[in-house]
């Protein structure tokens, strides 16, 4: 099969995972592999993450070893190297350990939401951006542009590097349409306010949340779905799912406030996404089926939950309707076997992707030396490529 | 010698901001839309 026959069929056999009308050829593959794939290769946290061409070398073999069927990122979900020369990242690499933590900033006050509200732009400038960047107060011309080419040389390398994938190894694009965001908390937690900030939020300042969500539904949602709906209905071609999102807020969400700012926007986007007769893949970090209720009256065949936490068999039966992607613990991939995981993924594939419904993958993003022993990836990548082929 | 600015302010140094981005199309919301997803992206790192 010839690089472009392969990105058709693995196309196929995504669309027919989630379709759930019939089983794919066989079960997909997705690599939630981030910067494991550089402790892989042997080459530095830091080395990798500020050399593009490294960071290409680093996938290709990655590729040429392991034949996923699509990658959930090239090496930059870091990109520190846009900031290089300007200021320090919230992101420290330790290359000894080979480690990265992430610094958390608190860059919003409690009684600024009025100022957010009435002129997001104004505020995310100067206030967000100046408290972050104190550097900007004091820049030149050259410094900014360069930041301005790190941007672009971030996104010419995400181009270069998928489109490789895509002639040389078949591997499609991993969705087609822009990403939808649900909800309002969750850049207000990821990017402002930070969790604990967020959290008191939500009690202290409802009214406030709730109108910001609303802003969101009303001034990026809505507009963002009406062009969804203006697009062609049904499959695109070249790419593993039509659509994309991800959460994080939903970790520490109630019931209530699951209810009153998320699942409205959630809401709208599954509907159309089923109108639009896509398929949609989502990844929520942490635990999820406390909200599986929501998603069970969703029509069957559309959307893929990548479950980073919890049984995939028992959540298979809270949601029969809905694509599970995920299964395999890192855990496993570091401290197992290969037969073990073998085992294990025939256990899932048998148990859960009968009919469709089932996409391989490892439950969290893998990161660190041990979060995975080389064999026993390759004995899981060796099975499920020829299982049931 | 460089000439430093407050790129802080708003609108004044947003829009030099807007000004640098030339390999844009000379449209001030074009700039500015890059301009704000460039921000809301940096303000992640």
């Amino acid at each position: 099969m010839d690089a472009q026959e392969l990105l058709q069929q693995r196309v196929r056999n995504f669309h027919d995972a989630v379709q759930m009308k019939k089983a794919p050829k066989r079960v997909p593959h997705i690599s939630s592999f981030m910067t494991w794939k550089f402790v892989d290769a042997g080459v530095k946290f830091s080395d990798g993450m500020y050399d593009y061409d490294l960071c290409e070398k680093v996938h290709i073999e990655w590729e040429e070893r392991y034949k996923f069927d699509v990658l959930r990122e090239f090496g930059t979900r870091n990109p520190i190297k846009i900031l290089q020369g300007f200021a320090a990242p919230r992101y420290v690499i330790n290359d000894e350990n080979s480690t990265i933590n992430a610094l958390d900033f608190t860059l919003m006050e409690g009684d600024e939401y009025d100022e957010l509200l009435t002129n997001k732009r104004k505020f995310v400038w100067e206030k967000i951006a100046a408290r972050r960047y104190p550097e900007l107060k004091h820049a030149t011309d050259d410094q900014i542009r360069n930041i301005i080419k790190g941007f672009q040389e971030y996104n010419a390398y995400n181009a270069k590097i998928t489109q490789i994938y895509r002639e040389r190894f078949g591997v499609p694009y991993f969705y087609g349409c822009p990403s939808f965001s649900p909800c309002a908390v969750e850049s207000l937690m990821n990017s402002y306010r930070g969790i604990k900030g967020t959290s008191i939020d939500m009690r202290r300042h409802k009214d406030k949340v709730q109108e910001l969500c609303d802003q969101h539904v009303n001034n990026v949602l809505t507009p963002a779905i009406k062009k969804f709906r203006e697009g062609p209905k049904g499959e695109l071609a070249d790419f593993a799912f039509d659509s994309s999102g991800a959460s994080l807020v939903h970790t520490i969400l109630s019931p209530k406030q699951w209810e009153d700012f998320y699942w409205p926007g959630m809401k709208m986007i599954t509907d159309a996404i089923v109108e639009m007769d896509k398929t949609s893949y989502w990844f929520y970090q942490g635990a999820m089926d406390q909200f599986s209720d929501y998603f069970r009256d969703i029509e069957k065949g559309h959307i893929c939950i990548h479950i980073e936490l919890g049984d995939l068999f028992e959540i298979r039966k809270k949601m029969p309707n809905i694509a599970l992607a995920g299964g395999i613990p890192m855990t496993r991939l570091y401290e197992g076997t290969p037969e073990e995981l073998v085992d294990l993924t025939k256990k899932l594939v048998d148990g859960l992707g009968q009919n469709g419904g089932f996409i391989l993958s490892q439950d969290k993003m893998c990161s660190y030396p041990k979060d995975c022993k080389r064999e026993n990836l390759l004995a899981v990548c060796e099975f499920i490529q020829n299982y049931g082929e | 010698m460089a000439e430093y600015h407050d790129f802080s302010t708003y609108p004044e140094g947003f829009d030099r901001v807007v000004s640098l981005c030339d390999f844009l199309p000379d449209d001030y919301d074009t700039r500015a839309a890059f301009v704000e997803g460039l921000i809301g992206f940096v303000i992640s790192l």
